[in-house]
C-alpha cells in the first residue's frame, strides 16, 4: 500500500522528470529554429530537407547549413549548457545564489589571454593564428583554475575563502586586461572589444567536437555526485556527517567548473549571465534536487542561449549582433520579472 | 557493548578545547544526556567523535570496535552527529533531506522501500504533512523536527544531537525525548544529547555526563548527579530536585 507522502513524492519526481522532457523538447524545436534563422530565405521543409539529405539542394544550400548554421546553432546550445551546469555546481559548491562560472576570475583571465594573444600578434601566423588565441585564452583560464585550486588546498577551501580570492584574481585580470587595452594599437584595441562581447560566429565541426568531449567528460562526474552535492546544500556540517569529504567534493566541483567555463569562454568569448540564470530558472521549477535540478540547468541553459542566438539574427535582418550583448540587454529585464513573479525564496 | 573512551583531547592553534577526556563504559540501550555551560566543548566533543575535526586519542572503542582501525566510510556508518544549526535556504523538499539522510550515499537510485521507510519517520515524528514543503519555508521548529528525522533515519551504533530541543514547543519538547529514549531502547544503541534544559534532563536522561572548560566533570546516574552539588558548581546555580505527582524528576533552579 502506498502512503500519502510517498505517494506525493513519487508523484512530484514523475513530475519533474516530465518537466525536464518538456523543456528538452522545447530546445529540440529551438535548435531547429535557430538552424532555420539567418540571412537567405529557407522555407522550413527546405532546411529539414537538407538536415536530413544533405545533397538534396545543391552544394551552396549544404555549405551554408551544414557549415555555417547548423555549427553555430550547436555551439550555443553547447555552450549554454556547458555555463549554466557550470554555474549550478559553482552556486552549489560556494553556498552563493550570486555566483556564476566567472565568479573566481576564470573569465577576466580568459578575456586577458585572449588579448595578450591579440597584443603580441599571433593572428599574423598563417593558419593557427585565430586558434592560437582560443588556446591563449584557455592556458591562462586554466592556470586561473588552477592556482585557485593550489591555494584551496593549502589555506583550506572553505566557500568565504574561494570567493576572496576569486573576487581578488578578478580585479587583477581586470586591471591588467586595461593596461593591455591602454598599450594596444587601434586595430588590436577593437579586435580584443570584439572579442570580449562574445560571438558564435567563430563556431565550427572542430570547436564543437572540443566542446562536446569537455561536457561528455565532466558531466558524468557532476551525476556521479548528485546527491553529495545536494547533500551539501544542508550544511558544511550535515554533509559531512552523512560521510561526504566536503574538501574533495568542493575541489573536483572546482576543477569540473572550470573546465567547462573556459573551454566555452575560450571559444565564444564572454558570455555572462547564462551561468546565473539558467540554474536560478531550474530551481524556481524542480527544486535543488540535484538529480533534477544540474539536467534541468543544463537543459535551461542551453534553451536560454539557443534562443539568444535566434533573437541575435532577428533583429535586424542580415546582421548578427554578438550574443553576449543580447543575453545581457534581453536577459536581465527578463530575469528580474522572473524573480518578483516568483514569491517564494530560496536564498534569505 | 558500548562507549569507551580514553584520553580524548582537541586544540586550535591558540587553545585547547576538549583536555583528556577519559569514558568508560558509556552503556547502550540507554539515554545519556551531556550537560554544560556555554563554550564548556560539548559540540567540539561531538564533532571529534563524529571525525568532522581532527582529535588525538588513546582509543575510542564503540562496541568494542576501535575508531582507529575504522575508515571515514565505516566511521559514518556507525556513528551519526546532529549539528545544532541547520542550513535554511536549500530548496529542498522535507521528503527529499530525509530520504538523503537514510540513503547515505550509498546508491543513486531510490527503491520503493527507502520511500516507505521515509514515510513511516515522517509519520512518526507527526510531519508528514509538512512531506512536500521546501525545508527553507518551514519554521525553526519544523526544521528541527525534519533534523531530528534525518538523524533518526540512519542505522548508526552512536547518536550524538547536539540541541535537538532547544526551537521546539513544550509539547514537542516532551514528545521528541520520549521518542528518543523509546528508539534508544529499541534499537539498543548509544545516544548522547547535548542540552541545556536541566528539566528536560531530569526527567529522561538515564545517564548525565558533566562538562566545562574542556573536561568531563562527572558522570553517573540521573538521581545521584543530580543529588551531587557538582551541577550547582558548574552553573553557578542552586537547584532543587524532587518528584512530580506523576512520578518524574523536577528540578528547579535558582540563581545563587
Amino acid at each position: 500500500m502506498t502512503t500519502t507522502a510517498s505517494f506525493d513524492y513519487l508523484k512530484k519526481s514523475r513530475q519533474k522528470t516530465g518537466l525536464i522532457l518538456v523543456a528538452a523538447l522545447l530546445l529540440l524545436l529551438s535548435l531547429f529554429f535557430d538552424i532555420a534563422t539567418g540571412p537567405g530565405e529557407f522555407s522550413l521543409s527546405e532546411i529539414w530537407q537538407v538536415i536530413f539529405q544533405p545533397d538534396a539542394l545543391g552544394a551552396r544550400m549544404n555549405i551554408i547549413i551544414w557549415d555555417i548554421r547548423i555549427p553555430t546553432a550547436l555551439m550555443a546550445v553547447l555552450v549554454g549548457a556547458m555555463l549554466s551546469a557550470a554555474g549550478a555546481e559553482m552556486q552549489t559548491i560556494l553556498n552563493n545564489p550570486l555566483a556564476d562560472p566567472f565568479t573566481l576570475g576564470i573569465s577576466s583571465a580568459a578575456s586577458f589571454g585572449a588579448a595578450v594573444a591579440i597584443v603580441v600578434g599571433v593572428e599574423t601566423i598563417p593558419i593557427f593564428g585565430e586558434g592560437l588565441i582560443t588556446v591563449s585564452a584557455f592556458s591562462f583560464a586554466l592556470a586561473t583554475a588552477l592556482f585557485l585550486y593550489l591555494f584551496t588546498r593549502l589555506r583550506g577551501s572553505t566557500s568565504e575563502t574561494m570567493v576572496l580570492v576569486g573576487i581578488a584574481l578578478l580585479f587583477a585580470f581586470n586591471a591588467l586586461l586595461s593596461l593591455l587595452q591602454y598599450t594596444a594599437t587601434d586595430a588590436q584595441l577593437s579586435q580584443i572589444v570584439f572579442w570580449m562581447m562574445g560571438s558564435l560566429g567563430r563556431s565550427n565541426w572542430v570547436n564543437i567536437t572540443v566542446c562536446f568531449a569537455v561536457l561528455c567528460c565532466v558531466m558524468p562526474v557532476f551525476f556521479y555526485r548528485s546527491w553529495a552535492l545536494t547533500a551539501l546544500r544542508m550544511g558544511d556540517d550535515k554533509a559531512a556527517s552523512l560521510g561526504i569529504n566536503v574538501k574533495r567534493l568542493r575541489i573536483e566541483m572546482l576543477l569540473g567548473v572550470s573546465l567547462l567555463a573556459a573551454t566555452a569562454v575560450s571559444f565564444v568569448g564572454t558570455i555572462g549571465f547564462i551561468g546565473l540564470v539558467g540554474p536560478h530558472i531550474a530551481r524556481m521549477i524542480v527544486g535543488e534536487n540535484q538529480r533534477f535540478f544540474l539536467p534541468m540547468s543544463i537543459i535551461s541553459g542551453a534553451l536560454i542561449m539557443s534562443l539568444t542566438s535566434i533573437l541575435s539574427k532577428s533583429i535586424t535582418t542580415g546582421v548578427v549582433y554578438p550574443v553576449g550583448i543580447i543575453t545581457a540587454l534581453i536577459g536581465i529585464p527578463f530575469f528580474i520579472s522572473l524573480i518578483l513573479t516568483v514569491q517564494r525564496r530560496s536564498w534569505h | 557493548m558500548s562507549l569507551t573512551i580514553k584520553n580524548l583531547s582537541f586544540s586550535y592553534p591558540d587553545k585547547a578545547v576538549l583536555k583528556n577526556i577519559s569514558l568508560s563504559n558509556l552503556p547502550k540501550g540507554k539515554l545519556t544526556v551531556l550537560l554544560g555551560p556555554n563554550a564548556a566543548g560539548k559540540s567540539t566533543f561531538f564533532r571529534s567523535l563524529a571525525g568532522l575535526v581532527d582529535a588525538d586519542y588513546e582509543q575510542i572503542l564503540i562496541n568494542d570496535e576501535s575508531l582507529s582501525e575504522l575508515t571515514a566510510a565505516e566511521r559514518t556508518q556507525r556513528v551519526c552527529y546532529m549539528p545544532q544549526i541547520f542550513s535554511t535556504q536549500a530548496m529542498l523538499t522535507v521528503f527529499e533531506v530525509v530520504l538523503l539522510a537514510q540513503k547515505q550515499l550509498n546508491s543513486w537510485s531510490v527503491t520503493e522501500e527507502d520511500v516507505q521507510s521515509v514515510d513511516a519517520l515522517l509519520k512518526q515524528f507527526e510531519i508528514e504533512h509538512l512531506a512536500q514543503r521546501y525545508i527553507s519555508e518551514l519554521s525553526g521548529g519544523q526544521q528541527q523536527l525534519v533534523s531530528i528525522c534525518q538523524a533518526m533515519a540512519r542505522s548508526a551504533e552512536l547518536f550524538l544531537l547536539d540541541e535537538p530541543t532547544s526551537a521546539l514547543d513544550l509539547r514537542h519538547q516532551l514528545q521528541v525525548m520520549q521518542r528518543l529514549k523509546d528508539e534508544t531502547q529499541q534499537r539498543d544503541v548509544i545516544t548522547i544529547i547535548a542540552l541545556h534544559d536541566l528539566s528536560l534532563a531530569a526527567r529522561f536522561a538515564d545517564n548525565i555526563l558533566l562538562m566545562k572548560d574542556g573536561k568531563l566533570q562527572g558522570h553517573g546516574e540521573t538521581e545521584f548527579m543530580f543529588s551531587s552539588p557538582l551541577i550547582e558548581d558548574i552553573y553557578g546555580i542552586e537547584i532543587e530536585l524532587f518528584r512530580n505527582s506523576k512520578g518524574s524528576l523536577v528540578v528547579t533552579s535558582e540563581l545563587k
